[in-house]
């Protein structure tokens, strides 16, 4: 389905509405490269944040899920088993790399801490899975970026989503 | 001996020792009242603890390896409420005890540190340091120096004015109303001349409270008592040959000069350590002798002590009137004994014309 | 991998822990009164290690939002602050609880953009102002200098309490003296936050002690730039063609004199005070001398003593009487002051306290009403009060300061 122009096209303008809406209610939104990634595949997880000058972000990856690296300063990422800590100084985009194993799915989950303002909450977690194929155990059944459990998203914003998908799934194939 | 004069040995008897028997209860039952009374006025405060917790608070001071309280409570207990109580206690005993010396040597139930003009003095002194900064001690000791010191002045020249012209009641009155103008007079050009600003500490000095007092000042005052006091009992039976007059007790055998000089400097002394850290508190050291007498007559071996529990209690409960009526106000504790001198002078008046 | 020099660092800052018992920002794990980047990336770190990943760690939430906050608005260092008593204080963190026993600095947090939430207590007076400060109605009541509630300080748990530093300086030092023997823990400041010499210094103080660095610099050059005008009025002006002012107190044939304020303002505004000889500072006037005198302007306060408009009412036609009396005195029509209509009534509100600047702006303007022609003190007040206060008050409408 992605390989069609058009359709990449929609998908990416489905993220692009999305993401500012979740961006607006949270300071932090991630971004994965893939959400079915191929088996060992080594993909990208961005972390864009906004108005945040001093905080943190600890992400948590799914069992069999594995941190490959990042560009964030050393000093500044800690990483324990499945989760990383980023010390967020004035960052506007973390990236790091995860790598899949053979099969699994799952969901990223992080926190948020903003330090300066004294808040805190949690990144919309993003769904991943191996090959599209969901393991019975963590799937949440969303295959896609877009919101249920998405909170205070603008009703323009999933209206407009709404939309694009039905005007994608009428012009596409079928998955 | 007859069987009658017998008899009446026996009534005598009787009759003293009923009167024994009064003193000993009534002085019990001050100590117990005041015991009370401490207890709750320690819960008193804008604070809001339970009295579990205020005495739990106190016991975790006393005793820090069984008990444990919050650390907030226990500072307030011990550094704003505790060392006022007690500070109250002895302000209340103290001023007590040299009203009763002083009415006894001068022969005048209307004496007192106030209508003797001492504790005017103490305002002078305090005013001169308050107005023009100056005095014999630097610093925050400054105003309670001066008022000490002033203190002890007037007494030094009530003294000496009686003894120029004798001894007798209406001298004494006198004397004490002259001396007290003179220092209200110079207190007055004092606020005059002074600030806004100075003035308006000047009569809150004149209020009068222990809302001022720490534990240093509280050692000092327990000090001064605990020498003076014991020995005031000790010579208790000589203040009651003195009270009845100067050829009776010189008869005794009392040394009647050096005594009434030694007396009379002992209440002053009183009186002054303990108005110049509170400020001029009136009526304790007036009615609380007159109150005492009223139930175990007028013998200075129960009067002291008996007078100053009397004074002690008064002071405490007036402190704890004055800060619960206008919660979380704190009146000062002198304005409420300003009142306290009203229903007594009434009661004088009716006495009188019933005499 | 990254593991060991991480480890290491949490490990350290393990064994900090008792160094930093000894008063030090939080996370600057060497102790050398600098956070540095490292440090408090370390720190940060640290604490998601033992917040979120099952480490062990001593820095609590309050730690490291106070080591952001410490890095953020002073440079990772701790700050020294000197109060207007010449004390100085160094802070190693943000102060997050104040207790304000005076009204003046209580409007000096306000104007700078302070959290008002973050002041615990206030004076009753503060309190009992419920059209100027209605965000403080349900604060803590702590009294007055003149009879403080020690216990409610003390039970509000503050980091920090306002006093003044130059006005009733017994009784407030008395009051810092119990809370530094108590509760060391509290730090106890002086600033008087009302008089023209000291008031821009404060307010640049308290905006650093406080993170309020850009909006107190807007505010601190607000109150300067008006007072830089009211000085231009005056400026250049003999002492001898300066114009003669009667200042009234509130009670009749009273006037300022000495180091009394209002004598100050109107010194400031250029004025000359021919009564203001003489030590004390309300002196009693002769009524003849005034006529003698022949005073070229006459201001009249009101307030307080004297309690009419102000915050608290919308009254012209009080002031008006007022004023009317006070042409309607014998010999008065005579006066130069009262020839010219140069006789005003201002309210001691924006004369005194924190406002003074808007008083004195109302001062020089009418001391030197051509230099001054564009100054605007009704539009200050209003800029004032919406832009910096931040209260809903429209002066157009409500309460009376000055008249005419």
């Amino acid at each position: 389905m992605l390989s069609v122009p058009a359709n990449r096209l929609i998908c990416i303008v489905l993220l692009l509405l999305v993401v500012p809406a979740a961006a607006t209610s949270t300071p932090v939104a991630r971004t994965l490269s893939t959400n079915e990634p191929g088996a060992g595949e080594v993909f990208t997880v961005s972390l864009s944040i906004e108005g945040m000058a001093l905080g943190a972000v600890v992400e948590t990856l799914p069992t069999g899920y594995a941190f490959a690296g990042t560009d964030h300063p050393e000093d500044r990422v800690l990483v324990r088993g499945q989760q990383a800590g980023f010390a967020v100084m004035n960052d506007t985009l973390i990236t790091y790399s995860v790598q899949a194993p053979a099969t699994g799915s799952g969901d990223i989950t992080g926190t948020w801490e903003d330090f300066l303002a004294g808040s805190e909450g949690a990144v919309v977690p993003s769904h991943v899975a191996v090959g599209g194929i969901e393991t019975a155990a963590e799937s949440t059944g969303a295959k896609s970026a877009l919101p249920a459990a998405q909170e205070a998203a603008p009703p323009f914003a999933v209206l407009a989503a709404v939309a694009v998908l039905l005007v994608a799934a009428g012009r596409g194939g079928r998955r | 001996m007859t069987g009658e004069a017998m008899e009446q040995n026996v009534v005598i008897q009787k009759g003293y020792a009923r009167l024994k028997k009064t003193r000993a209860l009534f002085i019990g039952g001050l100590f117990t009242a005041l015991v009370i009374l401490i207890g709750v006025a320690v819960t008193l405060g804008s604070a809001d603890f339970t009295v579990d917790e205020s005495y739990l608070a106190i016991l975790a001071g006393l005793f820090p390896g069984i008990f444990s309280a919050p650390e907030l409570t226990k500072t307030i207990i011990w550094d704003y409420r505790l060392h006022r109580v007690l500070f109250a206690v002895c302000a209340g005993f103290g001023l007590a005890i040299a009203g009763s010396v002083m009415q006894g040597i001068l022969r005048n139930p209307l004496a007192s540190p106030f209508t003797l003009g001492i504790a005017s003095a103490a305002t002078t002194g305090a005013s001169i340091a308050i107005v023009l900064g100056a005095g014999v001690a630097g610093g925050e000791y400054l105003v309670i120096t001066n008022a000490f010191l002033f203190a002890l002045l007037a007494a030094l020249a009530i003294y000496g004015m009686a003894r120029y012209r004798g001894i007798g009641s209406e001298t004494m009155v006198l004397a004490g109303i002259a001396v007290m103008y003179l220092f209200s007079a110079v207190t007055s050009l004092l606020q005059y001349v002074g600030s806004a600003e100075q003035l308006q500490a000047v009569v809150f000095w004149t209020f009068g409270s222990v809302d001022k007092s720490t534990w240093p000042k509280l050692a000092i005052v327990s000090l001064v008592l605990a020498c003076t006091v014991p020995y005031l009992l000790y010579r208790a039976w000589d203040l009651n040959a003195l009270a009845e007059g100067d050829e009776v007790a010189a008869s005794l055998g009392v040394p009647v000069e050096r005594s009434m000089i030694l007396f009379m400097v002992i209440a002053s002394l009183i009186t002054a350590v303990i108005i110049c850290f509170t400020g001029t508190i009136g009526f304790i050291g007036l009615v609380a002798p007159h109150i005492t007498r009223m139930v175990v007559g007028g013998d200075f071996r129960t009067l002291l002590p008996a007078s100053g529990l009397v004074g002690a209690l008064l002071l405490l409960g007036a402190d704890s009137i004055a800060r619960s009526v206008l919660a979380p106000q704190v009146l000062p504790v002198g304005i409420v004994t300003a009142f306290l001198g009203v229903p007594f002078f009434i009661y004088l008046f009716l006495r009188r014309r019933d005499a | 991998m990254k593991f060991w020099p991480l480890f290491a660092l949490a490990l350290l800052l393990l064994v900090a822990a008792p160094v930093s018992a000894a008063e030090s920002i939080p996370g600057d794990a060497d102790g050398d009164g600098l956070l540095t980047s490292t440090e408090y990336a370390g720190a940060a770190l640290a604490y998601l290690d033992s917040a979120y990943m099952g480490g062990a760690g001593d820095l609590s939430p309050a730690d490291i939002r106070d080591a952001a906050w410490v890095y953020t608005h002073w440079d990772g260092k701790p700050l020294e602050v000197t109060d207007s008593s010449g004390r100085t204080v160094t802070l190693y963190r943000p102060l997050h609880r104040i207790v304000t026993f005076s009204g003046e600095s209580l409007e000096t947090l306000r104007s700078i953009g302070f959290d008002m939430e973050k002041v615990v207590a206030v004076d009753k007076y503060s309190h009992g102002k419920e059209t100027f400060f209605p965000e403080c109605q349900d604060t803590a009541n702590i009294g007055s200098i003149w009879s403080p509630d020690m216990e409610k300080v003390l039970t509000v748990q503050p980091d920090a309490v306002f006093l003044y530093a130059t006005i009733s300086t017994a009784v407030c030092d008395d009051i810092q003296k119990r809370l530094e023997a108590s509760s060391p823990g509290i730090r106890v400041f002086r600033f008087d936050c009302f008089k023209p010499a000291t008031y821009v210094g404060e307010i640049r103080t308290i905006a650093s002690m406080t993170g309020c660095a850009r909006r107190g610099e807007e505010f601190a050059a607000f109150y300067e730039s008006t007072m830089d005008r009211i000085r231009d009025g005056a400026a250049g002006t003999p002492e001898n063609e300066r114009p003669r002012v009667y200042f009234e107190y509130w009670f009749d044939y009273t006037t300022v004199a000495a180091n009394a304020g209002y004598n100050e303002k109107t010194e400031l505004a250029g004025g000359v005070n021919p009564f203001a000889t003489g030590t004390a500072e309300y002196p009693v006037v002769d009524p003849e001398a005034i006529l003698v005198t022949d005073p070229e302007v006459v201001v009249k306060l009101v307030g307080q003593g004297l309690a009419v408009g102000g915050y608290a009412g919308h009254d012209i036609a009080a002031l008006d009487t007022i004023r009317a009396g006070m042409l309607g005195r014998p010999g008065w029509s005579g006066i130069s002051a009262v020839k010219d209509d140069r006789v005003h009534v201002i309210h001691s509100d924006i004369l005194g306290g924190a406002q003074h600047f808007i008083g004195t702006a109302y001062l020089a303007k009418w001391f030197y009403p051509d230099r001054l022609a564009e100054l605007d003190p009704h539009a200050i007040h209003q800029r004032y009060l919406t832009e910096f206060q931040g209260i809903d008050f429209d002066l157009a409408s409500e309460g009376t300061f000055v008249y005419p």
